[in-house]
């Protein structure tokens, strides 16, 4: 497991070009979903609410 | 487009290299994929809704004018329905029993989001918020 998830971090540095101090917040992240023990469908339904609980952001007058 | 061939290049050799899991949770490499998607793009919503935080706070230190936080605004509220899009299409992938790898679906939706989220990035890394 320790392999893919470097390699999927890899992947995920590159896919995102993100600066050092939020790949490693998102490295954190990853972290504590890999050892949440969460089954696959309980990760899918966090992600689902995470993705729903993203609101645009209203512009300045 | 070279920057998807690599992420995909990049996932398809996580899959050679993984073997058989440890864990109780993944029994096949369609379901390891599918789990090591939704981590990272877990991850990746976590790290993106701490976008207005930030913009608020350069607003409020004088650091970016209200035309530049709203642009930032804009590009933001772009990415965040490009990211949606992509959550949707893991959803129809892993429904499907398929490998999110291998969805075209998927990995176009993927590639509009992370295109949006490098412009944001960029923008951002301009303003200072680095």
């Amino acid at each position: 497991m320790e392999t893919t998830a470097a390699v999927t971090i890899a992947a995920l540095q590159l896919a995102a070009q993100l600066s050092p101090a939020a790949i490693q917040l998102v490295n954190g992240i990853i972290a504590s979903f890999q050892n949440s023990g969460l089954s696959e469908a309980d990760q899918l339904k966090a992600l689902n609410d995470l993705s729903e609980s993203l609101k645009p952001m209203e512009l300045k007058a | 487009m070279k920057k998807l061939l690599i992420v995909l290049s990049l996932a398809i050799l996580s899959l050679n290299l993984t073997g058989c899991p440890s864990s109780t949770v993944a029994s096949t490499p369609t379901v390891q994929a599918q789990i090591a998607v939704t981590q990272t793009l877990n991850a990746l919503g976590v790290a993106l809704k701490a976008t207005p935080g930030i913009l608020d706070t350069l607003y409020t230190n004088g650091k970016i004018t209200k035309d530049t936080y709203n642009a930032a605004a804009n590009v933001y509220n772009q990415t965040i329905a490009s990211y949606k899009l992509a959550v949707s299409a893991l959803n129809t992938t892993v429904a499907a029993g398929q490998d999110p790898n291998t969805s075209t679906a998927y990995l176009s939706a993927l590639f509009n989001f992370t295109t949006n989220q490098d412009n944001l990035n960029n923008l951002i890394a301009a303003m200072g918020g680095k």
